[in-house]
């Protein structure tokens, strides 16, 4: 992208501006508006016949049954 | 030079579902990308179901087992976030610590938590497999407390057999993964991964720490670095991935409210906590008053040790001991198998050690019956019949066959040469299909030769 | 709306796509029609259910099995979900009809309904202006008169602005009612799917069609209500708040519109009560930071492997922007200065807010400071940002609060916004459908 140092500049700008507006507090931070049961008993697993097909199917490139990434770039 | 040696640990757990769906979590005979659904494919949308609870009491049963004191503060999940082909959402889930502080074998453990494994990455065909996508792991990270890799493979051994008893693993193996660090006199610390079995972890450490001290040896300081183990070579080497500069951006993930490990939960896990196998040798050297040495043999397996214990309901524990420590565990070594996978059960052993005492079986042919059980899966009491000594009538006709039929060595023996009567003793084996008892069979010839 | 008002739900399907055949072209608030609608419809017709026939267009960043959730980018130009959203299977139990996959901010990272790789979609309300978003399509079709109703998501405003641009009539739930498996994300802690409908009766009836908890964690336990069945325009005994805070920010021919509304819903018996939200406008620079790190965090996946492209090697400007920013604010160093810092302020808006309603059953205002600009007008990051003032306190809160046109500035929809307290979402509606009722 060609404006790629714009946009990191105005990105610069944004930041100044929106926490000039957080002083520090003394609170405890919200991760969760819910307080949720959270666990889950194991069940018999379900399997989704075809779901392969169609996550492979939209998948940039495949080998047969597998995806694939790029090869020999990692140890 | 003081070396220093810690551990993170990755073992999976035993659920029939994976850690944040439903996906099967058991994968081993599965066609490639099959055991997977939107959620541990980190397709767009898809979001987290319940945290598994079979997981996460397992985490908690191992905790416990391993010493640990249990949090009582919500336990937030983790989004670790790094870019490697395995991981099909750029970040792995992974909770906080949810035991800490414990101990094995006089090594610290720092913490205990849970974690989703990646798929399966094959970096020269880059092909990928997310069939393990989202199996739960538990994750033992232990101190620095272990400085050599002779330390280091007792460590291991007996940690695995932790697991092993705890009921809370994978039993089929080969699941294991170890993350290592190595630093030598205070030096840099290096992490090494790619571990995943007890001799790989001893020839990592092996090479390693050669390796630092030849650094220091000429000078050079340890980098601060990543090393993969390479299995092939037994070496380690340096790994130029981002992943190992990276700042993972750890935040709770805002698509799983944080556990709650509460003194209910635990105190459920406590009571039906199977016992360690410290207590359980323990308990065998002073209940059935057997050394030390039969007592840790035996209780190298919980599957092993609950065999014993029903044996020793009938037959004298001494005895039962010096059987299960000599001629099992000969036999297990022989075939490289655990008692688990042998197949042998307490049935078998009753019958063997019966046929013993009894004496219809030598030794020998005690050993043969156990084999043949591992081997083929046969009956012991089968076995046993076939192979049970002869009377004396039968061996009396055995002898005379080998001697009707082999006058060569007869004329030998008779001739002076003393040692063709192993030759009729052999033949007299062949003609009773091992079932004679040898001694006698020497007997009887030197008799009827003489 | 009843199944008799929708006629034969194959006669209404049709119908609806020769509107948008005929006008579409021109507002652009679809990027994909469902070639399976027809069939769909006369499976609906023998099925029946309480949406029967009912024709609904989905926001592109929903699944819908078969169809292209792309979010507007070409990040996921070839994505085809491979599976329903929780609220698509909802709706089609229902016999409903999915109508196709509307125009949105790329990502839902916008206010205007401008920055979609599709194109920009058009105020069917107020022409030449923004239809507002990120849910633009989804608004626009509903206004448009393309479809009965639709579904939008709503991160800080999403669904609101645009209903309120648009003069439709939109809900954004209390976080945790609808599941939100299936929805792509924004930011996870804010997101919530909602109804866009004409009237208050069909926002009630879809949202009560789409609640209920679902196997997802992050989900409140409960019961759907019928909502729709138990609407009513009584307000008597209903205390309906205002902050005063809403008029220092608000540009004065909105504030108009509102005040006006207000006076109507005390004709129907509510009580009006000034309250104070002293921290109104930390809501802004709290909602953007928290967004920042959960939408980089989200768009971790789109690394090229599985689907599409590499994000950051074919995004807009603005999304671009919010990924840079949450990289970098969420590093180690720089956490604690920035998003844990907004976490905390967090917890203060969120605490105002419920005190707030502790003593209202609704607090009634604005939905936007200001009125749509003009279609290609630029503005700054932090112009665009500013639409969502009065929007993302609610998102914050996890409170429900939708919005009902209220009237009109030179012709533009301006909409009234109500908020209440965690599933209150009758009481919420009924105060709606008071307003709606003399607009």
């Amino acid at each position: 992208m060609s404006n790629r140092r714009e946009i990191e500049r105005e990105a610069e700008h944004v930041l100044r501006e929106l926490s000039k507006h957080l002083e520090e507090i003394e609170l405890e931070e919200t991760y969760h508006v819910i307080d949720a049961e959270s666990l889950r008993a194991d069940s018999s697993p379900e399997l989704r016949r075809g779901f392969r097909e169609a996550a492979l199917s939209i998948a940039p490139r495949r080998d047969g049954a597998h995806y694939v990434a790029e090869a020999g770039t990692w140890v | 030079m003081k070396v220093r040696i810690g551990f993170e640990i990755h073992e999976q757990l035993a659920t029939r579902t994976k850690l944040f769906c439903r996906s099967p979590a058991d994968y081993r005979d599965a066609e490639p990308n099959t055991n997977v659904c939107e959620v541990c494919l980190g397709m767009p949308g898809a979001k987290p179901m319940g945290v598994n609870a079979e997981a996460v009491e397992g985490v908690i049963a191992i905790a416990l087992m391993l010493n640990c004191e249990l949090v009582r503060e919500p336990v937030y999940i983790l989004r670790k976030h790094y870019d490697y082909p395995d991981l099909p959402s750029g970040y792995q889930r992974t909770s906080m610590p949810i035991g800490k502080n414990g101990e094995l074998a006089g090594v610290g453990i720092w913490e205990v938590h849970l974690e989703e494994d990646p798929g399966k990455y094959d970096p020269v065909t880059g092909r990928v497999d997310y069939n393990r996508s989202g199996v739960p792991l538990v994750e033992i990270v232990t101190a620095p407390d272990i400085t050599s890799p002779e330390e280091a493979r007792n460590f291991m051994r007996e940690l695995v057999k932790v697991l092993h008893y705890s009921g809370r693993v994978r039993r089929e193996g080969g699941t294991m993964r170890v993350d290592v660090n190595v630093s030598i006199e205070d030096g840099a610390r290096v992490e090494i991964k790619n571990i995943n079995s007890i001799k790989g972890l001893y020839r990592a450490l092996k090479f390693e720490i050669t390796r630092q001290k030849n650094l220091r040896r000429r000078g050079k300081a340890v980098k601060r670095e990543t090393r993969a183990y390479i299995e092939e070579q037994m070496i380690t080497k340096s790994m130029r991935t981002k992943e190992t500069a990276e700042d993972y951006r750890y935040i709770p993930d805002p698509d799983l409210p944080p556990l709650r490990i509460t003194e209910e939960l635990v105190e459920r896990v406590r009571s039906e906590l199977p016992e360690a196998p410290h207590q359980k040798l323990q308990r065998f050297m002073q209940q059935y008053r057997i050394s030390r040495d039969d007592a840790w043999a035996i209780t190298s397996e919980p599957e092993m040790a609950d065999a014993f214990e029903q044996v020793c309901g009938q037959v004298e524990p001494g005895r039962a001991a010096a059987f299960f420590r000599h001629i099992i565990k000969k036999t297990l070594n022989y075939h490289g198998m655990s008692f688990a996978e042998s197949g042998l059960t307490v049935r078998d052993i009753l019958a063997v050690l019966g046929a013993i005492s009894s004496g219809r079986l030598s030794q020998q042919a005690a050993e043969l019956v156990l084999r043949e059980v591992v081997e083929r899966g046969a009956e012991a009491e089968e076995l046993i019949q076939r192979l049970s000594k002869l009377d004396e009538q039968s061996l009396a006709s055995a002898v005379e066959q080998a001697i009707r039929e082999n006058p060569g060595a007869v004329q030998d023996y008779r001739s002076g040469r003393r040692e063709a009567i192993n030759y009729l003793v052999g033949q007299v084996m062949r003609i009773t299909r091992g079932r004679a008892d040898a001694e006698k069979a020497l007997e009887m010839l030197q008799e009827r030769l003489s | 709306m009843s199944r008799q008002a929708l006629g034969e739900a194959e006669e209404n399907l049709a119908r609806r796509f020769e509107e948008i055949e005929r006008r579409d072209r021109e507002i652009n608030s679809f990027i994909e029609l469902n070639p399976h609608a027809q069939e769909e419809a006369r499976r609906a017709e023998k099925l029946g259910g309480r949406l029967a026939g009912m024709t609904v267009a989905v926001k592109s960043n929903i699944n819908v099995r078969g169809l292209r959730a792309t979010c507007a980018s070409k990040t996921l130009e070839n994505y085809v979900a491979p599976y329903d959203a929780v609220v698509v299977e909802r709706l089609r139990r229902e016999g409903a009809v999915i109508l196709g996959m509307t125009n949105m901010d790329e990502f839902a990272c916008g206010s205007s309904g401008e920055s979609s790789y599709f194109g920009p979609t058009e105020n069917p309300s107020a022409k030449g202006r923004i239809p507002g978003g990120s849910s633009s399509g989804s608004a626009a079709a509903v206004a448009a008169g393309f479809a009965d109703a639709a579904l939008g998501s709503d991160t800080g405003g999403s669904i609101r602005n645009p209903a309120s641009h648009c003069g439709v009539v939109g809900v954004k739930p209390t976080y945790g009612l609808v599941p939100r498996h299936g929805l792509i994300d924004l930011a996870m802690s804010l997101d919530q799917i909602g109804p866009i409908a004409r009237d208050v009766r069909t926002a009630a009836l879809l949202l009560e069609v789409i609640a209920g908890s679902s196997r997802e964690a992050s989900m409140l336990d409960v019961e759907p209500q019928p909502y729709s069945q138990r609407l009513s325009a009584d307000l008597s005994g209903i205390k309906v708040g205002f902050a005063k805070e809403y008029e220092e920010v608000t540009s004065p021919e909105i504030l108009g519109v509102v005040k006006r509304a207000l006076r109507r819903l005390e004709a129907q018996g509510a009580e009006l009560v000034e309250v104070e939200l002293p921290n109104l406008e930390k809501a802004l620079p709290t909602y953007y930071l928290i967004v920042f790190v959960e939408f980089f965090s989200a768009t971790r996946r789109y690394d090229g492997r599985r689907y599409g492209y590499r994000i950051e090697e074919v995004c807009g400007e603005e999304v671009l922007r919010r990924i840079m920013l949450g990289s970098y604010i969420s590093q180690k160093e720089y956490a604690g200065r920035y998003y844990r810092r907004a976490l905390q302020f967090r917890s203060l808006i969120r605490r105002e807010l419920l005190q707030a309603l502790e003593e209202v059953d609704v607090l009634a205002g604005p939905t936007t400071p200001k009125l749509p600009h003009r279609l290609g007008e630029r503005l700054t990051p932090l112009e665009m940002y500013a639409y969502d003032l009065l929007t993302v306190p609610a998102n914050l809160a996890g409170i429900p609060a939708g919005v009902v046109p209220a009237g009109r500035v030179n012709g533009i929809p301006v909409g009234l916004q109500v908020q209440a307290k965690p599933l209150q979402e009758q009481v919420m509606l009924n105060v709606m459908l008071a307003a709606e009722g003399r607009a």
